[in-house]
């Protein structure tokens, strides 16, 4: 986590007084800060790590006895593992799996410290007993599959290039248990996936796509390239990544919506990694399916889709304008209109990152026929949805032409700016005073006083004038300077620091003094020069 | 310092001291302490000294707040070695909060200042115990007595305040990250301890009210750890949250109730309640879902429980406040649409706080001035009236039609009650009126009052029935407040009604002048300065109401308003004064008819005012007044001029003498334009101006920075006037003004300049010739050191002038006669870029001069600047032609046309609203300077002095320049160099 970013490096305050700002600054990833407060909401929908429940270990007793039984014999279960008789092994470490099968609190911290790993592992290269294998990989999947400690746990009895063996197996149950716990140690973190990278882990798992596998097979192989993708510090590398981009195009023909979901979110992670990263995305040519996925029928497919597009957006101008060039507009006016609220603010978001562009992306937008929709959900949205609207309509008086701002304004966006300056959300308030100040600022002359009068007219110049006691420096200094600005009468002559201090101050005398040495009468002939004057400006 | 009993006495009988009558002996112990306040143990001592309950009361108290400001004064500096020592910084935040909280409560609030200005500094990095030391205050609750604990809520209140406003960052964030792992939970575990304790307590109202003091800080600190975003731990505790919020709204112990004014402790529970659920209602709608309708009802029930009385405003304006969030939200305001929701709200929450109070009975009556400030100026954002209006108008967002269904029939049936018996109902007409402004406006302005209405509402047609007989009702004092709603709500639609309307109006409005009572007065003279400004439909240069609407009413206006300004009451009345110069304005040359009367009057209020004048506007609209009557009378006759010099100049000079600083840049205004009112020709001016040169450049006149913009236009007209003699006699003292404007303000320079420019446009040619050199370096100075945009145009527009009058060749010899090539600069630096940047007013000027410049001289058609600057300053200068209107509009016809629009605009200063005084120099908008054109006769197209002037260049050197041009210039620019030739009839050759 990076905490030592100083003091309001991110913040947006700056970007007003600069006007020239350019877009990089203005785009905003999904999550520029890297503290979260609220509650994981899960919303991405794809587990980081699985274990699998049994469905046969409990079917013949009944929950309590089941426990009971178990937690009596773990220490039974580890010496039968150990049992050099393959049949006796078999029965242990099918135990074993089955107690780790359960839905609450498999004693998983227990069989470690009994020492089940390196037994597991150790069976993992029984090829002459595939079942063998198969129970011993589906009980370190479900081990890895606990928290970071329990996951390490498995890697430290070196598991993983065993299951990397396994990925070879003739038996395709092997196969798919081996790629699953492979999934759970990936799904670790950036330390876990760059070390099966490094253990060539990337290879067996693309060629899988070429044979033939069952469907769910197919999805768990599209889970671990998910969990490949999805962690960002540091991020996967551009060559691991490059390996992966193929695979992941070949499986966006699939129209299963597994699949489908899963993919595209793998991509939307990637895109979520710099602009190298995105490059690399576009260059592989799978962005256009992609946003043909705007359309589908299933939210979570376009959820994921918004989220790719939008991190592409984020990145720099040309990358933006390939999706623009693209069509990915043409399905926003679907997405603005949208009944679930979360699409609505996702594609505002997106949107907002298109506005921060140059005068030709936000002419598209307007092309588009979108504003009026963003218009709508700064005034009507739910408030996330009018957060993201309002940095739409803010970075678009950031860069638009006088032309594009009179466009804004004569679809009437100052009263719903006006109306969200009785928010107390620092980040909203100054958004939509920068929005309001650019707009003023960019108004002709011969205009300025139907904008000011529209700003007064729904209540913002009482708004306004109600921030100037706001406990935020900022904010009341913003508020104040557009009061000063456009709305006070006589704008001129301010008093204080008005002397150009380091200029002699004329004593006070009873007549003025004129010329360089005070006298009353002309100056003596030209000696300026040798008096080491020199005018330079 | 060791803390001794020896030291501890010592510093007893200092503070001691410092509480002493005797000021010396005051002085001398707090200077002591403070020489000894960087010892070792200082803080200790003092905390010592008011932690022991032997110490007296009084000196408790006088060490603790020295304590205080010790800390306020030194905890924040970073330079360690010059503030408190490490080690006392240690120990005061080891020991601090347990003090705090076991100090009587006098010293725990100063206590808790402190703590909030270190904690500021220092939490959460520097004092990492702090949290948990709070805990641990809540956890040894049953210990404790709720003055310890409130004491601990009470300062982190203060130190988490700050989540509420500030930006989010990551340093923030993790800061609060900090505070709700570590002190969230047991801050949730005190308030169900909290909520399930008091019910026990139900017959120990002392006991109570510590708990509810608790109660409060603990939702004011739920607010301000909810601010930023919506934790987990408060995610995960909502339902309990919300129950017990719910269970306090609802909640009733009558001895929690206030007995006076300012609410009691029970109400600022429920207050800070609607606060947090309309944060979570607008920001965490999803969570909140389940909990909105309950509580809408808790709420809407509550408000339906209060009383008039003034302990529940606050309760009642953030309980409304909380019901808009959910009208005005798409998704929440459903819950306003089923059954008789709507009419329940309007009848029952809205219009019964929308009825006057006794308390604004008694305000109309008894301060006038307080009443029109809340009423008209609209100061009123804190009272229940506008907390109820602004939720009738979040209703009306999603239910217009039917909230103005809903409110029509009660406002037909209040009239009709009204009518029966208005001295008895007459509160509920006030109500009606202002429900039906409420309801019509849709957006409003300063300006022009209302300008949108909702569809739904007829204002005209309630104008006509409700409001006009009211004001034609022949008893002008019976139910004041009335009158003056409907002269408010004549104020508020006056460009809604249509002239017809107006005009009926304005006689009423004139009768009410006459009223006894200050608020009818004032509105009606408002009323009247307002409606004069409503434009006429068909053409919006003109007002509604001519003069001749005007003067059958001419006399009794003026007769009223005197009345008013010269009686005991409000004779320092703005709204009256301004409404003076308004109908003096508005009836043209027709007021001369009243000239004389109205001089001797404003001449006398003058000098009344003159002994105080401490009302702004009043004194403003006075000035603004006085000089409407002297430009419409020179209008229609110059010879008048003496009679107001002879009328005006002895106040004027009493103004002077007395030096009532208030009054001088206005007189100074008025003389500048009276001034440049005498003709031009060889006359010399008035004696009295003679006398008057001589003080006014006086420095100390020019120090005062209100004046200097009345002083520089007084002394441009002297030098317009009397450029030859008596400010020829005075021009080192002229120039020297110049050179202090100049040399030492940013914001006056142009002043400076201005000067100038009129010296080197109305002095003979040549006055000046010895000063010259002087006056370049002054310039050239002033830009070295302080280089402002502003200055730059400043310079391009004098060396026009000066090119003007005395040619091309001479400005750049002067230039670089001072420093050699510094014209190259000059052109490069300042005219290059800024030339097209010009005020329209010098833009001709400038755009001919540098005509000259390209043309004339020999230095610029051959050399170093020809290769270097011409074809640039060319461009420049074409440029500047693109940037103008004005310069591209010459035609003949086109003059003639602008000229009629000026004269035009000319009668219609003062038609727009005339700005109010400001503070720092109050322009007289009625003395505004005409435009001039110096060069108005004899270049009247400057684009085809160029062609000309190009004409003559190219032929006197063949090929040349025209090859220059051809090779030099883009396409466009050739075009536009074609056109002005075109236009000017003359081809280049």
């Amino acid at each position: 986590m990076n905490i030592s970013l100083p003091k309001h490096t991110s913040s947006h305050f700056q970007s007003y007084k600069h006007h020239g700002k350019g877009p990089d600054e203005l785009r905003r990833r999904r999550n520029q800060y890297n503290v979260s407060l609220r509650k994981n909401k899960r919303d991405e929908q794809i587990q980081f790590k699985r274990n699998l429940i049994g469905n046969d270990s409990t079917s013949d007793e009944t929950d309590d006895d089941s426990q009971q039984h178990q937690c009596l014999d773990l220490n039974e279960i580890v010496l039968k593992s150990q049992n050099s008789d393959p049949t006796i092994c078999f029965q242990g470490i099918r135990s074993a799996r089955k107690v780790l099968s359960i839905e609450r609190n498999p004693p998983i911290d227990e069989l470690i410290n009994l020492n089940l790993l390196p037994i597991l592992v150790q069976c993992l290269s029984y090829d002459q007993y595939p079942e063998l294998q198969f129970e011993a990989a589906w009980a370190l999947t479900n081990i890895a599959s606990g928290n970071s400690q329990q996951t390490q746990a498995v890697v430290n009895a070196n598991a993983l290039p065993y299951l990397l063996r396994l990925l070879k197996s003739t038996d395709s149950n092997v196969c798919e248990q081996a790629v699953w716990a492979i999934g759970n140690l990936i799904g670790d973190g950036s330390r876990l996936r760059d070390y099966a990278i490094e253990l060539g882990v990337i290879p067996p798992i693309v060629e899988f796509l070429q044979k033939e596998i069952p469907i769910t097979f197919l999805r768990n192989v599209t889970w671990v390239f998910v969990n490949l993708c999805r962690h960002k510090d540091p991020p996967l590398s551009l060559n691991a990544a490059a390996e992966i981009l193929p695979a992941l195009k070949y499986l966006l023909v699939y129209s299963d919506i597994t699949i489908l979901v899963d993919c595209t979110w793998a991509l939307a992670y990637l895109l979520d990694c710099g602009n190298s990263m995105i490059q690399l995305v576009v260059e592989s040519g799978v962005l256009p399916e992609i946003v043909q996925l705007l359309s589908h029928n299933e939210i979570k497919i376009i959820t994921a889709a918004l989220r790719a597009i939008g991190n592409v957006v984020t990145g720099t101008d040309e990358q933006t304008q390939y999706i623009i060039n693209l069509g990915a507009l043409n399905f926003f006016s679907k997405l603005l209109q949208h009944q679930k609220h979360k699409l609505n603010k996702e594609a505002a978001w997106l949107l907002s990152n298109i506005t921060a562009g140059n005068q030709q992306q936000v002419q598209a937008v307007i092309d588009a026929q979108l504003i009026p929709d963003v218009i709508h959900h700064l005034q009507h949205g739910e408030i996330q949805t009018q957060k993201e609207a309002a940095w739409c309509i803010s970075n678009l008086t950031m860069n638009g032409s006088v032309q594009q701002i009179q466009y804004i304004v004569n679809l009437h966006v100052i009263p719903p700016l006006c109306n969200l300056l009785q928010q107390q959300d620092v980040q909203l308030l100054q958004v939509c005073l920068d929005a309001l100040h650019n707009i003023l600022k960019q108004t002709p002359e011969q205009n300025l006083e139907e904008v000011t009068m529209k700003i007064e007219e729904c209540g913002g110049l009482d708004k306004i004038e109600n921030l100037q006691t706001f406990s935020n420096n900022e904010i009341y200094q913003q508020s104040y300077e557009i009061i000063e600005k456009y709305f006070t009468n006589e704008n001129d002559y301010h008093d204080h620091d008005d002397d150009i201090s380091y200029m002699s101050q004329v004593p006070n005398q009873d007549v003025f003094p004129f010329g360089n040495n005070s006298t009353n009468q002309t100056v003596p002939d030209n000696n300026f020069n040798q008096n080491n004057l020199h005018f330079q400006f | 310092m060791e803390i001794t009993d020896q030291n501890l006495e010592a510093l007893s009988t200092y503070l001691r001291k410092t509480l002493s009558a005797n000021t010396n002996e005051r002085l001398e112990a707090e200077k002591t302490l403070k020489q000894i306040e960087r010892n070792e143990n200082y803080t200790s001592l003092l905390l010592t000294l008011c932690e022991r309950s032997t110490t007296p009361d009084e000196l408790r108290r006088a060490s603790v707040i020295t304590f205080k400001n010790f800390i306020k004064r030194n905890w924040p500096s970073l330079d360690e070695s010059n503030s408190i020592s490490i080690r006392d910084r240690n120990h005061i935040k080891e020991h601090i909060i347990d003090l705090m909280t076991r100090s009587p409560e006098y010293i725990q609030e100063q206590l808790s200042d402190a703590i909030t200005v270190i904690g500021r500094s220092d939490f959460p990095n520097r004092w990492g115990t702090l949290l948990d030391t709070m805990i641990k205050q809540f956890q040894q609750q049953s210990s404790n007595s709720f003055q310890s604990i409130n004491g601990v809520l009470k300062t982190a209140h203060s130190l988490f305040e700050r989540y509420r406003y500030e930006q989010k960052s990551d340093e923030l964030w993790l800061e609060i990250k900090l505070v709700l792992e570590k002190f969230a939970p047991a801050f949730t575990e005190l308030f169900k301890s909290l909520m399930a304790y008091f019910p026990q307590k139900e017959s120990d109202p002392i006991e109570m009210k510590n708990i509810f003091n608790s109660l409060c800080v603990i939702i004011k600190i739920f607010y301000d750890l909810n601010a930023q975003e919506l934790p987990e731990h408060f995610e995960d505790n909502i339902d309990i949250y919300m129950t017990h919020f719910l269970t306090l709204l609802s909640y009733d112990y009558p001895k929690l109730h206030s007995n006076n004014n300012d609410p009691g402790i029970l109400d600022q529970v429920k207050t800070e309640i609607c606060r947090a659920a309309a944060l979570y209602a607008d920001n965490y709608s999803d969570e909140f879902k389940p909990y909105t309708q309950q509580f809408a009802l808790v709420i809407w029930s509550l408000l339906t429980r209060l009383d008039l009385s003034s302990s529940y405003d606050e309760l009642i304006g953030t309980a409304m406040k909380f019901l808009s969030t959910l009208a005005a939200r798409s998704h929440h305001c459903s819950m306003f649409a089923g059954g008789d929701t709507l009419k329940i709200v309007c009848e029952q929450v809205i219009l019964p706080n929308l009825f006057l109070r006794t308390s604004d009975v008694e305000e109309f009556e008894d301060n006038p001035e307080e009443y029109i400030r809340k009423d008209i100026e609209k100061s009123d954002s804190a009272t229940r009236r506008r907390a109820a209006c602004d939720f009738l108008q979040a209703l009306c967002i999603f239910f217009e039609s039917q909230v103005v269904s809903i409110c029509s029939q009660h406002i037909d049936s209040m009239q009709k009650e009204y009518l029966q018996n208005p001295k008895q109902n007459w509160l509920k007409k006030d109500t009606c009126i202002f429900l039906v402004l409420a309801l019509a406006s849709k957006g409003e302005t300063q300006k022009f009052g209302i300008t949108k209405t909702s569809s739904f509402i007829n204002i005209q047609a309630f104008y006509s029935s409700s409001i006009l007989p009211e004001l034609q009702n022949k008893d002008i004092d019976s139910l004041p407040l009335i009158k003056a709603d409907c002269l408010k709500f004549l104020i508020d639609v006056r460009n809604q009604i249509g002239r017809d309307a107006l005009l009926i109006s304005i006689p009423e409005c004139v009768r009410f002048l006459s009223s006894n009572n200050m608020v009818l007065q004032t509105y009606a003279a408002h009323a009247i300065e307002r409606l004069l400004l409503v434009r006429s439909s068909a053409d919006q240069k003109f007002t509604s109401i001519t003069k001749d609407d005007l003067i059958p009413y001419a006399q009794a206006m003026y007769d009223n308003f005197f009345r008013i300004l010269t009686s005991d009451k409000s004779y320092e009345n703005e709204y009256v004064m301004r409404a003076v110069m308004r109908v003096s304005s508005s009836l043209s040359d027709r007021v001369l008819l009243y000239l004389n009367q109205l001089m001797e009057k404003l001449v006398m209020i003058l000098r009344r005012s003159c002994k105080n004048p401490n009302k702004p506007n009043f004194n403003h609209y006075l000035f603004e007044t006085i000089t409407v009557l002297i430009r419409t009378s020179l209008s229609k006759n110059v010879g008048v001029l003496d009679q107001f010099e002879q009328i005006l100049f002895p106040v004027f000079t009493q103004i002077f003498t007395d030096d009532i600083a208030e009054f001088v840049p206005y007189v100074l205004q008025i003389i500048g334009f009276l001034l440049e009112s005498h003709s031009s020709g060889s006359t010399s001016i008035p004696i009295a101006y003679q006398a008057l040169f001589q003080s006014i450049l006086t420095p100390s006149f020019w120090d005062r920075s209100g004046n200097i913009p009345a002083l520089s236009r007084l002394l441009e007209a002297y030098i317009e006037k009397a450029g030859e003699t008596i400010v020829l006699e005075k021009l080192t003292t002229v120039l020297g003004i110049f050179q202090r404007l100049v040399s030492q303000s940013k914001i006056h320079d142009h002043e400076g300049f201005a000067i100038l420019n009129s010296l080197i446009i109305h002095l003979p040619l040549g006055c000046l010739n010895n000063y010259l050199k002087d006056i370049f370096i002054v310039i050239f100075t002033r830009l070295t050191k302080a280089k402002t945009q502003k200055l730059i145009r400043c310079i391009i527009v004098f060396f026009s002038y000066f090119t003007i009058k005395n040619g091309a060749q001479e400005l750049i010899i002067q230039v670089d006669s001072i420093q050699a090539n510094m014209f190259q600069m000059v052109v490069e630096r300042l005219i290059i870029p800024e030339l097209s940047k010009v005020d329209d007013n010098g833009k001709k000027i400038c755009a001919v001069a540098v005509t000259h410049l390209l043309c004339d001289p020999e230095q610029m058609t051959k050399g170093i600047y020809l290769n270097n600057l011409w074809l640039a300053l060319l461009q420049a200068l074409l440029r500047l032609f693109e940037s103008s209107n004005i310069l591209q509009t010459m035609s003949t016809a086109d003059r003639k046309k602008q000229a009629e629009a000026e004269a035009e605009e000319e009668l219609l200063v003062g038609l727009d609203d005339t700005p109010d005084y400001t503070p720092v120099f109050s322009r007289l908008a009625f003395a505004k300077k005409p435009r001039a054109d110096l060069l108005g006769s004899s270049i009247p197209d400057a684009r085809c002095h160029l062609a000309k002037c190009l004409q003559t260049l190219t032929s006197s050197h063949p090929n040349q320049f025209l090859n220059i041009m051809a090779h030099g210039l883009s396409r466009e620019d050739l075009l536009e160099i074609q056109k002005y030739c075109a236009l000017a009839n003359v081809t280049l050759t």
